[in-house]
């Protein structure tokens, strides 16, 4: 099994070291196999993720010197498509511009940056990552395939064909949505007799329908909206 | 004589009746009121002078189908839609025909008996308004009515039957009977009908009230902060002086002292703004500093963007929230209040609880509440009930272990 790595992305050296600190005592309390890189400017991390270093959660700071933390988020989501990884803003004070909230952050934390905070948010982060690191098989004539649930945009089933839409584009096979299900991380939501999506990759909710990252849109059954709407009330309180 | 009086009532009510079945499915408001009248009079004279003159069962249909065809496009401008309308309404209409017919044995085309008809057949397209508008628009509370208030027809219709069947050869009677039948159900439902109008606008009143009292204390407090920026604004000036006076002198130890304790009271102001959104700091720093002083645990989580929109109406949903919250957890040991506002994917989340007392529980919407004023206090809730639902929210409420909780989800 491979160790669980960390990003720290902050200008401050002496944060970066507080918080790497923070973390290997984390990792050590938790008995976690931990890995913890530090960069002080958003360009070199980006070049690093792009060049494929794996982040599984990500400290970022919002205000850095060139690149900042929002665009920074924005690479990760939209130019790299990882919306896997689990991104922590820091943050000086508790304002919270409108563009940030579209990298999906999973939480903010705001300096002075103390254990309970790394540990709260930490804590949240693997549970996230427990839940979505879960691969889907399907069978295509003899072959099975394997497919990282992560990076699942949507399934929908036409006739006895179900569609898949992943960030690595379609496959199409046979089987009912019903069957897939259950195979799947919790994160998948069925929205639709013929749809089943995965929420992390919802950029609006609205009543009667979803806006996915890509642009597409979705409707929401009738018969599903109020379940859905329920649903948000019992649960991700803490996220 | 009386079959003729008969026969005109029966009729008018019949059109009422359609009127009401209009309401239904139109927007009735629209259309002025005059006009309104105008239009259904023309149809009265429209149906009943061929009817009056011929005696004719095709032509009563012809006429009173297209007639009540007309009329829709009075409230709206879709052919399908009011075709639909219509023909349900005359199907319906036909159907209580039919069922009055039945419940006589020995019925004649154009017999004397006619009118006991349809005057029967009102009372049952009546009932019919009551069950269609219960399927239809069942879970608004002000359009639905008292079982026992559909006693009524029914209970007429039940009285013309039994009085038809029995006492076949005095029609003068009966039809004297249906005559003040007729004029009691109209009567009735006619003030029925004021007076729920009546209520209606009475709460409508009390929840507008309460509205304004909201923005009244918003903009109190956009005052008030603004008289406390002021104020820092003058002690910062203040500051500044004695800075250089202690510059100029050169006691560096004493400036070291007076910036920490500049420093404290900025680290007060800055725990103090919130989200950023302007509008909606002023309201929870405001309320939330009631909170911190007067209750013993606050916890907070307050995630919102900057540049969120609609913050009057999330406004008066927080300021309701944490004035009724602190308020009874302010009675309490535990002193106990939790507040989280999450805003993402498009969803705004917001939780209240607190501790309270009392043995009060939330029912279907209805709370028994503590407090003297009562009802204020659920129209404090309805009123957040309203405006969540303005963004086809949703809204629940719990009571569990001493603990009072609100949890709102709504689409922003």
């Amino acid at each position: 099994m491979r160790k669980i790595s960390i990003g720290i992305c902050d200008d401050g050296k002496e944060i970066c070291c507080q918080m790497e600190q923070y973390i290997i005592e984390y990792g050590k309390k938790r008995s976690l196999a931990l890995e913890c890189f530090v960069w002080n400017s958003g360009e070199e991390l980006c070049n690093n993720l792009k060049q494929g270093a794996h982040l599984d959660i990500l400290f970022l700071d919002i205000v850095l010197m060139e690149m900042n933390g929002v665009e920074v988020g924005r690479y990760i989501r939209n130019y790299l498509d990882n919306r896997e990884m689990q991104i922590i803003y820091i943050s000086a004070n508790q304002f919270y511009a409108q563009s940030l909230f579209q990298n999906q952050p999973m939480d903010f934390i705001i300096k002075p940056i103390n254990q309970g905070q790394i540990v709260e948010a930490m804590d949240l982060a693997i549970t996230i990552l427990g839940k979505t690191k879960r691969n889907f098989s399907y069978h295509k004539g003899n072959e099975l395939y394997y497919v990282p649930c992560s990076q699942i945009v949507y399934f929908t089933s036409e006739g006895r064909i179900i569609r898949m839409v992943s960030q690595n584009g379609e496959d199409k096979f046979y089987g009912k949505l019903e069957d897939i299900k259950e195979s799947l991380s919790e994160d998948f939501l069925q929205i639709h007799k013929s749809y089943l999506i995965n929420r992390r990759w919802i950029q609006r909710y609205c009543y009667e329908k979803v806006e996915l990252f890509d642009g597409t849109v979705l409707p929401i059954a009738k018969a599903k909206r109020k379940y859905i709407r329920e649903n948000m009330l019992e649960e991700e309180w803490d996220v | 004589m009386f079959n003729f009086i008969l026969c005109i009532m029966a009729n008018i009510f019949r059109i009422y009746i359609i009127r009401q079945f209009m309401g239904l499915f139109y927007d009735t408001k629209i259309v002025e009121k005059k006009k309104e009248l105008l239009c259904y009079v023309l149809y009265f004279l429209y149906t009943i002078i061929p009817y009056l003159l011929f005696h004719q069962p095709v032509l009563n249909f012809i006429t009173s189908f297209s007639g009540v065809l007309v009329l829709t496009f009075l409230y709206g401008k879709s052919m399908k839609k009011n075709i639909f309308v219509s023909s349900s309404i005359y199907i319906v209409n036909g159907l209580c025909d039919c069922v009055s017919v039945l419940l006589f044995v020995d019925y004649k085309a154009g017999s004397d008996m006619n009118e006991i008809f349809a005057v029967l057949t009102d009372f049952l397209f009546w009932i019919c308004y009551f069950g269609v508008g219960r399927v239809l628009k069942g879970k608004e509370k002000s359009e639905t009515i008292h079982i026992p208030l559909i006693l009524i027809p029914v209970g007429s219709v039940g009285i013309v039957v039994l009085l038809v069947s029995e006492t076949v050869s005095f029609p003068i009677k009966i039809v004297f009977i249906c005559l003040v039948l007729l004029f009691i159900n109209v009567w009735t439902f006619y003030i029925y009908g004021i007076i729920s109008e009546f209520y209606k606008e009475r709460y409508e009143g009390i929840l507008l009230k309460k509205e304004v009292e909201a923005y009244q204390k918003q903009s109190a407090m956009l005052k008030e902060t603004e008289e406390r920026i002021n104020q820092i604004r003058h002690d910062l000036r203040h500051h500044v002086c004695e800075l250089r006076i202690l510059a100029n002198n050169k006691k560096y130890e004493e400036i070291v002292g007076y910036l920490d304790n500049m420093e404290e009271v900025t680290e007060y102001g800055a725990n103090r703004s919130i989200s950023g959104n302007q509008e909606i700091d002023s309201m929870l720093n405001y309320l939330l500093e009631k909170a911190e002083t007067s209750l013993k645990v606050v916890h907070k989580n307050i995630k919102i963007p900057e540049g969120l929109q609609h913050s009057m109406d999330i406004n008066i949903i927080l300021g309701n929230l944490l004035e009724n919250a602190i308020e009874s957890a302010e009675q309490t040991k535990e002193q106990l209040l939790d507040i989280k506002v999450i805003y993402r994917q498009g969803v705004l989340k917001i939780l209240v609880s607190n501790s309270y007392v009392g043995s009060y529980q939330y029912e279907h919407g209805v709370k028994k509440t503590t407090k003297k004023e009562g009802k204020n206090h659920g129209i404090g809730l309805q009123s957040v009930q309203k405006t969540v639902e303005k963004y086809q929210g949703v809204m629940d409420v719990n009571t569990k272990n001493g603990i009072f909780q609100v949890k709102i989800v709504m689409y922003i």
